[in-house]
């Protein structure tokens, strides 16, 4: 089992190195340069060399790679361009844990809710009830999250004004309302749609029908039988979600005035800031790696299948 | 079960009573939103930083509505009977943000720095006028005590230009043309403009910044002019579509100010009784056009220019771009800026134009190769390239397809252009002072725009109006320029854009300030 998970940690560093210089290469090769600014002039030839020369941008291209690399496994990832008083490292420190905040509360409420509506949607009898929970999660997965962040910003901010159109002040505060529910949208639908199948899936099984002629409680039955053997396919759909919805929505970020990862993120592809860039896809491509291996390890928890099957 | 609910009713509670906290703090505090400055050192920012930075630094004087210079941190500004040597008498009533004095020596500092190589600062071409100021900048004189800058007084300063430049007063009004603080300056680097460093001379002073979220600005106590009526400004940081965020904000009662409106809106709001009211154009000493490469040979026919600038609807394009709040342009050189005329204009009808491009040996547009028209993503400009195709297709007969690039890739493709071969590129210019030297001279014959226009005659008369001293005299040359410009057609003109603002009906006396079109919160009260 250790041996499985110390294999799949160092099979990350091959996928990071390969981002790294994919991300270098595509980032350099993108017409632009982080020193033309939207001013009415453009940026003096002799001012835009002297800028070239002081952070190395006018060396060749593989000295570049090579210097960037070094420093990237130093933990250093240099200044960045847009903001020059300021570190890639200092960027990741401010911005990210709001990405972090508004991340984890959207999926935890698309888990909180998402489960006992999936749960729901199988069990109930009425088709009205499974009829409209069908409706939400179809709307939310087909819904792109700008969509949905739009017209909720101009419903309840701009219309009604219950929340602010814009900025944010913290997690516990108005401001967080739209964008963590534009959030979880998506991962609820998700959630529900594939809690329902697997209840539906299992709930005719063998092992059922024992438990129910054994005369156990129906709620023993639907949490502890059926919900932990229909949990599996939902823990995979939340790790993929998990790990683009943590690190920062760009859409969600940007127009709702989130200074988050995402929106840094987009900022730093326009101003052709390099090194933030490259950071924060690699933080990207770590999150990713991290929440796949903990998802392997959830089945691991969650299913005695796969603990017998490693145990062999 | 009950320990759930008392944690999510307090929950609830927490979430309501931090949106009431904040709605109450919002009083006699001006509130906007502004995109995150790439800079807060004036004298490094040349993009829309400036509008922010405006409130916390301030230049020696400013250009009144009559066109002359209205003193602010200076007492007086002479020019010398050689035409070179400015005196400017600092006021010393004005006074750093802690208290201490700024003194001449923080000007000469300032300026040079802003010339110093090494602190690459994107301004520098505007103190080129100054004797050896561009060798120093170049890096041709390594001695800053040659620069013509020098602080004769503890409140006396002397600027000698290299030559006769009149342009250089309206200049003096820049907003990067700032004094910095020398020692916290050189005390602490880049890092001198976080809020516990930053000291400031104008009418605020910084109190927070947090990147990308947040300036909170409060009035500077040792500020040397009126004090500010609105003692708080508070901005709040959007990036990308800052003009919808502004709105919606404004629509909200968020904010009090928008500087911009998206174009999708400008029809709601002209329509709206109470919106309209508040609604405050201001129509810019800016064009924009469609340029020539006058380098290609596709071009080398003036009837074939003529042609294309007459097959021009500009009204229809300022109704589809702007819902007609921008103005049609027949000149590139608005008319506001002197030298510019709309009587310079070429004249004639579209039956004219097809007149024009047959003799040029295309009837019906027969023949003539299809060509691209390149622009930026930004500003309504794809749509102007559309409208632009349309009308040569179906005015002239002939054809052309659309490259729209991204708003940095546009540049860096702009610069390439400099040296590579182009058909036509939408392109614009916004003035950066109150003088034709900055059309005539930095637009055309600098050729930022990558135009490639050459022409003797426009040459010597703008090196002439650069020089003259006697502003009558000047007129006359670049009014012979403007002639020649619009009869050589290297560029369409299209239109004249407006800046578009709205401002809250309680806030009284925010004013357009000069061609940028700055805005100074001390001069505006809250009712």
């Amino acid at each position: 089992m250790l041996s499985y998970f110390c294999k799949r940690l160092l099979a990350g560093i091959p996928t990071l190195l390969i981002s790294f210089t994919l991300v270098f290469f595509i980032a350099h090769a993108t017409p632009g340069s982080p020193w033309d600014s939207s001013s009415n002039r453009p940026l003096e030839p002799a001012v835009k060399a002297r800028l070239d020369a002081k952070y190395h941008l006018d060396d060749p291209l593989y000295v570049q790679y090579v210097d960037y690399l070094a420093g990237a496994l130093r933990g250093d990832f240099g200044p960045s361009f847009r903001d020059r008083t300021k570190s890639v490292a200092d960027i990741v420190a401010q911005f990210l844990p709001v990405s972090l905040k508004l991340g984890g509360a959207a999926m935890l409420l698309a888990v909180l809710l998402g489960l006992p509506f999936g749960a729901l949607a199988a069990l109930s009898r009425h088709p009205a009830v499974d009829g409209a929970i069908r409706v939400i999660s179809t709307l939310g997965i087909s819904m792109p999250t700008y969509v949905v962040t739009s017209i909720l910003i101009v419903a309840f901010g701009v219309g009604l004004g219950w929340v602010p159109t814009f900025g944010w002040k913290g997690l516990f505060s108005a401001s967080s309302l739209v964008p963590v529910f534009s959030l979880a949208l998506a991962p609820l639908a998700a959630v529900i749609r594939c809690f329902r199948t697997s209840m539906l899936e299992v709930m005719n099984l063998d092992f059922i029908r024992t438990a129910r002629a054994k005369g156990l409680r129906p709620m023993t039955i639907i949490v502890h039988h059926m919900g932990r053997n229909a949990l599996i396919p939902a823990v995979t759909v939340v790790g993929a979600y998990t790990s683009y919805i943590l690190v920062g929505s760009f859409f969600v970020e940007s127009i709702a005035g989130i200074p988050g990862f995402g929106r840094y993120f987009v900022l730093a592809v326009a101003a052709r800031d390099y090194p933030v860039i490259i950071g924060t896809t690699l933080i990207y491509a770590l999150f990713v790696i991290v929440i796949n291996l903990i998802v392997d390890l959830s089945y691991y928890l969650l299913d005695p299948r796969v603990r017998t099957e490693h145990a062999r | 079960m009950r320990l759930s609910h008392a944690l999510m009713a307090s929950a609830i509670a927490l979430w309501v009573g931090s949106t009431q906290s904040a709605v109450a703090d919002f009083q006699g505090v001006f509130r906007m939103i502004v995109g995150e400055p790439r800079y807060m050192d004036p004298n490094l920012a040349s993009d829309f930083s400036i509008y922010v930075n405006a409130q916390l630094f301030q230049p020696l004087a400013r250009i009144g509505g009559d066109g002359q210079l209205e003193m602010l941190q200076a007492k007086s500004i002479d020019l010398g009977a050689d035409g070179r040597t400015w005196t400017i008498t600092l006021n010393p009533d004005y006074k750093w943000s802690n208290g201490e004095p700024i003194t001449a020596a923080d000007w000469e500092y300032s300026w040079k720095r802003i010339l110093n190589p090494k602190v690459a600062s994107e301004v520098a071409v505007f103190l080129s006028d100054i004797e050896n100021a561009e060798a120093y900048n170049k890096g041709t004189i390594t001695d800053a005590s040659q620069v013509g800058i020098k602080a004769t007084g503890d409140y006396t300063l002397q600027v000698v230009t290299g030559k006769v430049a009149p342009q250089f007063r309206a200049k003096l009004a820049l907003p990067y043309l700032t004094p910095v603080p020398k020692a916290v300056v050189e005390q602490f680097g880049d890092g001198w403009v976080a809020p516990e460093h930053m000291l400031t001379n104008g009418p605020y002073k910084l109190v927070s910044r947090v990147n990308d979220q947040s300036i909170v600005m409060e009035a500077n106590p040792h500020y040397g002019g009126k004090k500010p009526a609105i003692s708080r400004i508070e901005m709040t940081i959007a990036s990308g579509d800052l003009c919808t965020a502004q709105l919606r904000a404004y629509e909200a009662d968020e904010i009090d100010f928008v500087t911009c409106l998206p174009s999708q809106d400008i029809a709601r709001i002209q329509k709206d009784p109470e919106l309209s009211k508040q609604l405050d154009p201001f129509p810019l000493a800016a064009s924009e056009w469609v340029q020539y490469d006058m380098t290609n040979p596709l071009w080398a026919d003036k009837r074939i220019r003529h042609a294309l600038g007459l097959a021009i609807d500009r009204n229809a394009i300022v109704t589809a771009v702007s819902n007609g709040t921008a103005r049609p342009a027949v000149t590139v050189v608005p008319e506001s800026i002197p030298g510019g005329s709309s009587g310079d204009a070429i004249q004639g009808s579209i039956e004219d134009a097809r007149k024009l491009l047959a003799d040029a040996g295309y009837p019906d547009g027969k023949g003539f190769p299809q060509f691209t028209i390149a622009t930026t993503a930004n500003r309504g400009r794809p749509l102007i390239a559309q409208l632009l195709q349309q009308m040569w297709s179906e005015n002239l007969g002939i054809q052309s397809t659309i490259n729209v690039l991204e708003e940095n890739a546009f540049r860096a493709w702009v610069q390439s252009r400099k040296t590579e071969k182009y058909d036509t590129a939408i392109q614009g210019w916004w003035s950066d002072y109150a003088d034709p030297a900055n059309w005539y001279g930095d637009l055309v014959l600098s050729d930022y725009r990558q135009n490639h226009f050459s022409n003797a005659e426009f040459a010597a008369l703008v090196e002439k109006g650069n020089t003259e001293p006697d502003p009558a005299k000047r007129l006359e040359f670049f009014r012979a320029a403007n002639k020649i410009l619009e009869e050589e057609q290297p560029m369409s003109a299209i239109q004249n854009p407006t800046d578009l603002w709205m401002v809250k009906p309680h806030v009284l006396g925010l004013k357009h300030e000069g061609v940028l079109n700055m805005y100074h919160i001390e001069e505006a009260s809250l009712q």
